[in-house]
């Protein structure tokens, strides 16, 4: 075996071993997929099977990352194999590193079957990468009519989500409360009291008024001036994943301004942040952020809700504004996590008081909602091809659940009498042992935690309850408080839906987010002068902000083409409507 | 007594070769072997990848059915205003550690090894070592809030100045700051190699120097300098060779908005490009890493031999 010979005997050796690895490892880098199939073949095998409820299918299921803490084997996953007649392979990854996580998990192999996906540009890089099958319009309106209908009354330009290059590569999500309604933000009104305001500041006049005295006034009460007016959210995104930046949202919103996302603006689609208003905006927190209105360390606080509330309760800071932040339940003592309970814990007596969003000189007000939906796509690896029976479950399902508000509301909180009670005061509100963190996450997939059904977050009912049904659910006095703070009026919703549904996005809105990020940034502490907005406004639209503005103008005119399309398969379809919920 | 067998030199070279290979060396390859089957699966096996730097890669296309793209990627990259800002922000971050961090190490080593008393010396080497053991996700947490403008630092330099100095969001104060804390971080790990080396010289050379009347200082310069100069020169040459890392967990978890200007360097912008699974681009960008660090490192060892007439150097 060995040749005798010392000198050849070691590089044979080593070259062996080196070819055998080679040879060994890199077929697993060259995984060939059966050719993708055109949509007239899907729509063949697709449309031409029919959901054999008797057939018992197993499923490898990666739902929204928003379960934290859901087990295999929960009673909710129970629930849904009863009633569908499957067996699911269930896996969790933690919300902060889905992206990250699936996209490893996708590039080496392991495709589930179906799985979630936050965004059009994960939805578009996923489809290059041939990780998801094209679904066509048709068969969703063959299989799934009643959630169509459903998705068409609530968020009609969520097609938007899982176009690509015409063709479609998903279920889009709606979102009711979270997308429709604007979100306020927070002022402790102990410390309006103490610097003599009496009524929450509704102008930008009136804010800035508000927090002047914050640094001036001392409202913390300890002689010294150690306070600042307000802390937004941390400008640009933390992770390389694209986040929009949010911060000064109202305020950029006092000026007609949506800084993150596409608006209509003398008849042509045109990004928010590079209008005139964006320009004033910024000359206002320029002038704020000087005089200490600002917390000085805005910019590099860790990112998330989590730092900004951390600021109020430190007593930094008497205004924030948060992602989520500002509805009902955040103001009410009653709930013991909520911002009022957990500041009271700290600082008793201090009462917070939800924000108007400050009027601006031209009355304009209010901060980004979404039409309809946040974004959430559910996908279909492309194996599926070969196993449509699945697929077509999977689009039953849905459909059932659509139909169904009982259905679709124990798939996401659980059985009323078993896991919740109504309460006229909490709304739906756990029974023990589920009113524990542990047993509900565990149970019900991280949906025990919230309570909600407004949202588009569940493990295996991807979607918003219809709005009649979150009405039914939703308490007066938190219908209440969205009628007063909430106004849908108030928000500014992206024309497009979102910043990335526009197909080049995925390859200049980073670094032009980047850019808008890091100019704005430092136009507002003073670093460069106001000027600086010209030049950003050019190299906007050099680097890429044109071709994504000749996109975006083109995508607007297509979203109408694509509900007229999905409208007539679905005429077409001749499917019974749903029973009214 | 009996005699000794007889062992002509003219036996011995005649035998050796009739000995096989293996029976001669078998067990000394065995011992290698683990490290051969390392170095062959995780660091060469993967560089077949390589290639989708002139490839698009398409996932369900694999590695080699991709197409060849030729140096389209390269092109991009070099194209791309961001890219060359971070390569000239990897060369500026690293050119700064490698001046300011590469001695810190050697001058706390001779320090440490100047210290009689050996508690203390201990004592000093294990502080200046545990940095070393704490991640930067927690170093990134706790600096953020030190050198905050209304964090400690700026408390205490208000009760001196009164004007706060915003470290994290000045160009020149913050990488003030990656340098320092990067060499703060690693000075002690680095220390320890040296003092290794500075431990295997011999005591003779100090004896005999004491006896010719030096004292510590003529030492250091004489005898411990010039024993070391060898370390020196292989961890000089081997720090170049690492120069297009400039620090990616330090710098990941420190920077801001307001200093991507000066901060973005090439690892931080190929992890963005991997998150759009832009795998070409980040390949072709790693490449552009590894071939300039190769420059660098056989250029330096060239240097490093023809200034020694071929003494030292790593090869």
């Amino acid at each position: 075996m060995f040749s005798a010979s010392p000198k050849k005997y070691p590089a044979r050796i080593v070259l062996t071993v080196l070819a055998a690895l080679w040879l060994s490892l890199a077929p697993s880098g060259c995984r060939r997929a059966a050719t993708p199939a055109s949509t007239a073949e899907l729509v063949t095998t697709f449309n031409a099977l029919r959901d054999d409820p008797q057939r018992h299918l197993e499923i490898v299921w990666l739902g929204s990352p928003y379960a934290e803490g859901g087990q295999p084997g929960s009673w909710l996953q129970r629930r849904l194999e009863e009633q569908f007649n499957l067996s699911l392979e269930v896996s969790f990854m933690p919300v902060f590193s889905y992206d990250k996580l699936l996209k490893l998990r996708l590039t080496g192999g392991q495709i589930p079957e179906v799985f979630w996906l936050r965004n059009a540009g994960e939805v578009r890089r996923a489809a290059a990468h041939g990780f998801i099958t094209e679904v066509p319009y048709e068969t969703l309106a063959h299989h799934a009519p009643a959630y169509l209908r459903l998705l068409e009354r609530h968020a009609p330009d969520a097609w938007l989500l899982s176009l690509v290059d015409g063709r479609n590569f998903g279920i889009p999500t709606f979102t009711t409360t979270v997308a429709r309604l604007p979100q306020t933000g927070v002022w402790n009104r102990t410390w309006l009291e103490r610097v003599g305001i009496k009524k929450t500041p509704g102008t930008l006049v009136e804010m800035e008024e508000a927090l002047r005295r914050f640094r001036t006034g001392d409202p913390d009460r300890d002689g010294q001036q150690d306070t600042f007016g307000m802390c937004p959210w941390r400008p640009g995104s933390s992770s390389g994943s694209g986040t929009l930046d949010r911060s000064f949202e109202e305020i950029f919103g006092a000026f007609g301004v949506m800084q993150n996302g596409w608006m209509l603006h003398e008849g042509r689609v045109v990004w928010g942040a590079t209008l005139p208003g964006a320009r004033l905006a910024l000359e206002t927190l320029r002038r704020w952020y000087a005089d200490g209105l600002i917390h000085p360390d805005y910019m590099t606080l860790p990112i998330g809700n989590l730092e900004v509330r951390s600021q109020l309760f430190k007593g930094k800071v008497g205004y924030i504004m948060g992602f989520n932040l500002g509805n009902y339940g955040v103001f009410e003592k009653k709930y013991p996590t909520s911002l009022q309970s957990l500041h009271q814990a700290i600082h008793p007596g201090e009462e917070l008081a939800p924000g108007w969003f400050p009027i601006g000189p031209d009355g304009h007000r209010g901060v980004r909602t979404w039409d309809g939906s946040i974004g959430g796509v559910i996908v279909f690896g492309p194996q599926l091809v070969r196993a449509p029976e699945k697929l077509v479950r999977v689009l039953a399902m849905f459909d059932a659940l659509a139909r169904d508000p009982e259905l679709f509301i124990e798939l996401r909180v659980g059985r009323r009498g078993l896991h919740w009670d109504w309460n006229e005061d909490y709304g739906i509100r756990k029974r023990a042992p589920y009113d524990t963190r542990a047993v509900a996450s565990a149970e019900l997939m991280g949906e025990g935690i919230t309570n909600q059904i407004d949202n588009n977050y569940g493990y295996f009912a991807p979607f918003s309850a219809p709005q009649e049904v979150v009405d039914r659910h939703t308490i007066p006095a938190a219908r209440q408080f969205q009628e007063t703070y909430m106004r849908p009026e108030w928000g500014l919703s992206d024309v497009l839906l979102m910043a990335d549904t526009v197909p080049s996005a995925y390859k200049y809105l980073h670094r032009l987010v980047d850019l808008q990020a890091t100019t704005f940034t430092e136009i507002i502490i003073g670093k460069r002068p106001i000027e600086a907005f010209d030049d950003f406004v050019v190299r906007w639209r050099a680097e890429g902000g044109d071709m994504l503005t000749r996109e975006a103008n083109e995508l607007y005119l297509q979203k109408q083409a694509i509900r007229a399309r999905v409208a007539a398969f679905l005429v077409a379809e001749k499917s019974p409507a749903p029973p009214a919920p | 007594m009996t005699p000794a067998p007889s062992l002509s030199p003219r036996h011995l070279t005649a035998r050796a070769p009739t000995r096989t290979f293996r029976q001669r060396h078998g067990g000394l390859f065995l011992l290698l072997a683990p490290a051969l089957v390392y170095f062959a699966v995780f660091h060469y096996a993967p560089m077949v990848g390589l290639i989708l730097a002139f490839k698009k890669f398409i996932s369900a296309e694999g590695i080699f059915g991709s197409a060849w793209v030729g140096l389209d990627n390269f092109r991009e990259l070099f194209t791309n205003p961001q890219f060359r800002a971070a390569l000239g922000n990897t060369f500026v971050i690293s050119a700064l550690r490698l001046v300011f961090g590469f001695f810190a190490p050697i001058v706390l080593a001779l320090m440490l090894n100047e210290l009689r008393v050996l508690w203390f010396k201990k004592a000093v080497q294990t502080v200046t070592y545990i940095p070393y053991l704490l991640s930067w996700v927690i170093l990134g947490g706790i600096f953020l809030l030190m050198f905050s403008t209304t964090g400690p630092i700026n408390q205490a330099i208000a009760q001196f100045s009164g004007s706060p100095v915003s470290f994290l969001s000045n160009d020149f104060w913050f990488l003030f700051l990656l340098i320092v804390t990067g060499v703060w971080h690693s000075v002690g790990y680095g220390a320890v190699i040296y003092l290794a080396a500075i431990a295997g010289i011999s005591p003779e050379l100090y004896e005999a120097s004491t006896v010719d009347g030096a004292n510590r200082w003529h030492q250091v310069r004489h005898i411990t300098l010039p024993s070391l100069a060898p370390t020196i020169v292989v961890l000089l040459i081997l720090n170049l060779g690492h120069i297009m890392n400039a620090g990616f967990d330090q710098i990941y978890n420190l920077y801001n908005p307001v200093v991507y200007g000066v901060s973005d360097i090439v690892d931080t912008y190929a992890l963005r490009l991997l998150m759009q699974l832009e795998f070409g681009l980040s390949t072709a960008t790693d490449l552009i890493k590894s071939v300039i660090g190769l420059g660098l490192l056989v250029a330096a060892n060239a240097i490093a031999r023809r200034a020694t007439n071929g003494e030292q150097g790593i090869f």
